[in-house]
């Protein structure tokens, strides 16, 4: 790398970003609004000839080239020779793209990016040759309009006596010795600026960090007042009980101890100043760096936009994206993690949310499909929904499909709630299954989205109209650095749970927790809860026994499971670290936070807190629950004969009017053993045993035949097929049937 | 060569055999490498001076849940939040039951921090090359042992130690 490069890369790449993303917005807005090209073209041509310049100052070629090439192709717009292309846009739009990373490529010292410029810029020069028969069709531009000095758009290269760069002949390669005059300028004006400075945010973060130590310090100096003031009331207690002794040796004492009591009160004065003083530094600096990293909203309208005309261009759909709340500031590190995140809401709600024009027109709706994303502070909360007016989602078609993809049992779907089923689309081991969440109305990767968002101690909200539209509600903490943090105690250690992760805290009465199979389950507003204890969730132990009055934490977006902890803590906001890497791999684990007077906190990720007790109640209910007999009959008497018998032997019972119904419930419920009639409407006894048999799920599933046909050929049929036992309705007898189960349950476990 | 001659010769080289014994012994006296020896588990440690960035008494630490007997907690001494190795567990040396904690070295490489917990910290000792020698544990971290004065100290080898899959996230 070149030495003068060396010295002020951070400082270029830091502009080229600026101004390829400045160019990046002009060519949407130009393409968005075409009565705005007057005036947006010129900011887009003083951006690309800065980019130009600064470039080629620091010998940075291909970048020179690229922007020359951009300005050449454009200027017949500029001239309103000709109108602004979708072609045009894609190919600068693709060309910023190149330039920050190359300019990434530079940082790093290699080629990265390098062939994606040069090819971006033969693109632009071959479509710039192209326009350039257009330009000598259409009258040129008023000459004072290009030459007039005083317009700061006006380039040196376009006065008199100089060669335009951009009229020159295309094939002509822009000048290669720097244009200084012109190019000094930006890099110049980021140095020596006496209103902005760049900073790096690595050099902010290191900054932040010594605050901690502040406050930490702090704390330490609060304790030292504490115990300053305790030696002082034990000496003023002492006093007192000198004052009534006379003798001199008595009285040189009580000087002695007036002395030291006079020292203690200067000195806690001083401490109580300098803590005071030391609180308000701390305040300020802490304060002023933080908002030091707030950046607004509408640093995101570009992307948000490029997303949304990408995936409409792909889609042939008319969307009109608006965009509300820009100006609201946010973090700088959430702004970076949240950005891709909405990118994909965005991407997905053109996608799959807006319907197709002519659908649109048919249902009375307005062809162009709208797509809104807003911005709102909620006290130290962000709260941004992307919300739009297409078709919403199907609960029922999501519940049916995650029955089959056994994500649900058929009796957890039926009890599941339009938020519950939503929900659903952010799990991983739902919506990464694309034939699912298109049949639903989504996009691929909704569990992405949902991670990204927990990552930021944020949660994401699915509602939904069908027919009218669907929003998402990302909610996170305004800085990703500080979070206001619920601090809970289990087993005498400290933790902290983002509050915005808890729903609600329940202090249940004694009336309201009731063990049922190894199990409490507390019952909240009507619905019972499996308490799980955290200590369980640390595996720390394996009770969870609750008691009255002990909290339990109803966190968002869990189904039916509180978690119990001995004591909260109160509120707290804390500055959040990332884990050490050394821990990165524990799961419940999302951050550490630094308590000024205190040790280090852990925070809990709820998300996998919920994971973790859902994998509880699952091992709980499996080593608890009874066994599970399927009886399939066509015959309800049959039915419930055999329930009652099964039920009076201590089995659970599931019930199919035919082998179709078995199959489904043998594939998405935990089952235990069937027992099967051999003849049954739409699937026979033997049919079900042969699609049992041949799945994964089920092959391993004991069956007993029972059927009315009692010949030997009838019995040696079905265990050829794969019968476990073959009982003959008319041989009936229940005691028999109670010890074929039990011997077979048995031989199964 | 006369017989003169080569009893000179042999008394020339040995002479400069000599000069050059005593200067490699003054060179090696000249390059001391500084260590920060402590002890943790009745062993002597020693990791090099230029790789400790704090050392103070171990205050606060907060037991890691779920975490592997070696990772003794998380602490924040001097700004540096580290998580606390107890070196000796890790490596296997451990002959006895933990003696009482009382101090923490915070060490660093190429912008990763790791805390040492010790029992004892016994300040900085200058380690003469010619003073370690080759020994194994069974551990890429510690393969050499250095005796000054008559005491041994067990060579901490810091980026092997970091690199330890143990260490490193996705082998926790």
């Amino acid at each position: 790398m070149d030495d003068l490069l060396r010295e002020v890369i951070d400082i270029f790449v830091a502009e080229v970003r600026e101004q390829a993303d400045r160019i990046a917005q002009g060519l949407l807005l130009m393409e968005q609004q075409p009565e705005r090209i007057p005036s947006e073209i010129e900011e887009v041509y003083r951006q690309a000839h800065s980019l130009k310049g600064s470039s080629a100052s620091l010998g940075v070629e291909e970048l020179s080239q690229l922007a020359h090439h951009f300005e050449s192709a454009l200027l017949p717009v500029r001239r309103r020779q000709t109108n602004l292309t979708h072609e045009d846009v894609d190919l600068g739009l693709r060309a910023m793209d190149a330039a920050k990373l190359r300019v990434v490529g530079l940082q790093a010292d290699s080629d990265v990016g390098l062939a994606e410029v040069r090819a971006l810029a033969h693109m632009l020069e071959t479509l710039a040759q192209q326009r350039q028969g257009v330009s000598t069709l259409v009258p040129q531009k008023t000459l004072s309009e290009e030459t007039d000095p005083s317009n700061p758009l006006v380039k040196e290269d376009a006065l008199p006596g100089k060669p335009s760069s951009a009229d020159a002949p295309l094939s002509t390669p822009p000048p290669t010795e720097p244009d200084r005059a012109v190019v000094a300028e930006p890099l110049a004006a980021q140095v020596d600026a006496s209103d902005t400075v760049r900073v790096q945010v690595e050099k902010v973060h290191r900054l932040l960090k010594h605050t901690d130590e502040l406050r930490r310090l702090r704390g330490q100096l609060e304790r030292h007042l504490g115990e300053v003031a305790l030696l002082l009331r034990g000496s003023e207690k002492l006093k007192r009980q000198q004052q009534g002794h006379t003798d001199e040796a008595q009285r040189q004492h009580n000087e002695d101890l007036s002395h030291i009591v006079r020292g203690l009160r200067a000195l806690r004065r001083d401490l109580l100043d300098d803590v005071e003083t030391l609180q308000a530094t701390t305040t300020e600096i802490d304060d002023g760096l933080r908002a030091m990293q707030l950046m607004p909203a509408s640093l995101l309208k570009q992307p948000l936009h490029r997303a949304s005309r990408e995936a409409s261009r792909a889609t042939g759909k008319e969307v009109h994206l608006r965009i509300d709340g820009e100006d609201v500031f946010l973090d700088r590190a959430l702004l970076e993690a949240i950005r891709s995140p909405l990118v994909h809401l965005v991407r997905n709600a053109v996608d799959h949310g807006i319907e197709p024009v002519a659908v649109r027109e048919a249902i009375g709706k307005p062809a162009e499909g709208r797509v809104t994303v807003s911005f709102a502070q909620h006290g130290s909360l962000i709260e941004i929904t992307v919300s739009d007016d297409g078709r919403g989602l199907d609960g029922a078609r999501i519940r049916e499909v995650a029955v089959e993809r056994g994500v649900l049992t058929l009796a957890q779907a039926e009890t599941l709630d339009e938020e519950g089923t939503y929900e659903l689309l952010l799990r991983p081991d739902f919506s990464t299954r694309e034939e699912i969440t298109e049949l639903s109305g989504r996009g691929v990767g909704l569990d992405v989205v949902n991670t990204a968002v927990q990552k930021l101690h944020g949660s994401l909200q699915v509602h939904s109209q069908p027919g009218q539209g669907c929003s998402f509600v990302v909610t996170a903490p305004l800085t990703v650095a500080a979070s206001r943090l619920l601090l809970l105690e289990e087993q005498d250690h400290t933790f902290a749970l983002p509050l915005q992760a808890v729903s609600r805290i329940v202090l249940p009465r004694r009336q309201d927790l009731v063990p049922l199979a190894g199990q409490t389950v507390c019952d909240i507003d009507g619905q019972p809860h499996t308490v799980v204890s955290l200590s369980q969730l640390l595996g720390q132990t394996h009770s969870s026994d609750a008691h009255a009055r002990q909290p339990l934490l109803l966190l968002r977006g869990s189904s039916g499971i509180v978690i119990a902890c001995d004591k909260l803590r109160g509120e707290n906001d804390l500055v959040l670290r990332p884990l050490p890497v050394e821990l990165r791999q524990l799961k419940l684990l999302s951050a550490v936070a630094i308590v000024p007077s205190g040790p280090v906190l852990f925070v809990l990720s709820p998300q996998a807190l919920m994971q973790a007790a859902m994998h509880l109640r699952f091992l709980q209910d499996v080593r608890t629950r009874r066994k599970t007999v399927l009886v399939a009959d066509d015959s309800i008497t049959t039915r419930s004969l055999l329930r009652s018998v099964l039920e009076s032997g201590g089995y659970r019972v599931r019930t199919a009017a035919d082998g179709d119904e078995a199959l489904r419930i043998a594939r998405s419920e935990p089952i235990d053993l069937l027992v099967s009639d051999v003849r049954m409407p739409r699937l026979d006894g033997i049919g079900l045993l042969s699609r049992l048999k041949a799945d994964s799920r089920t092959n391993r599933l004991p069956v007993v035949l029972f059927s009315g046909a009692k010949t030997d050929d009838d019995r040696e049929r079905g265990l050829a097929a794969g019968a476990s036992a073959y009982l003959a309705k008319s041989d009936f007898e229940r005691g028999q049937l109670i010890d074929v189960v039990t011997h077979l349950l048995a031989g199964a476990s | 060569m006369s017989e003169g001659g080569t009893q000179d010769l042999t008394r020339l080289l040995k002479e400069r055999a000599a000069l050059l014994a005593r200067r490699d012994t003054a060179q090696n006296q000249a390059i001391l490498l500084p260590h920060v020896a402590f002890q943790s588990a009745g062993e002597l440690f020693a990791v090099p001076l230029h790789f400790v960035v704090h050392a103070s008494r171990l205050r606060h630490l907060t037991p890691i849940p779920g975490g592997p007997p070696y990772l003794i907690g998380v602490c924040a001494l001097g700004g540096h939040l580290v998580t606390v190795l107890d070196v000796a567990t890790f490596l296997d040396l451990r002959q006895r039951g933990l003696d009482d904690v009382t101090c923490c070295l915070v060490v660093s490489e190429r912008g990763r921090e790791l805390g040492l917990c010790a029992e004892r910290l016994l300040g900085i000792e200058d380690i003469p090359p010619t003073a370690c020698q080759a020994w194994s544990c069974g551990h890429a971290a510690v393969t050499q042992v250095a005796t000054v004065l008559g005491k041994r100290f067990l060579i901490l080898d810091l980026p092997q130690l970091l690199a330890d899959p143990r260490l490193v996230e996705e082998s926790l």
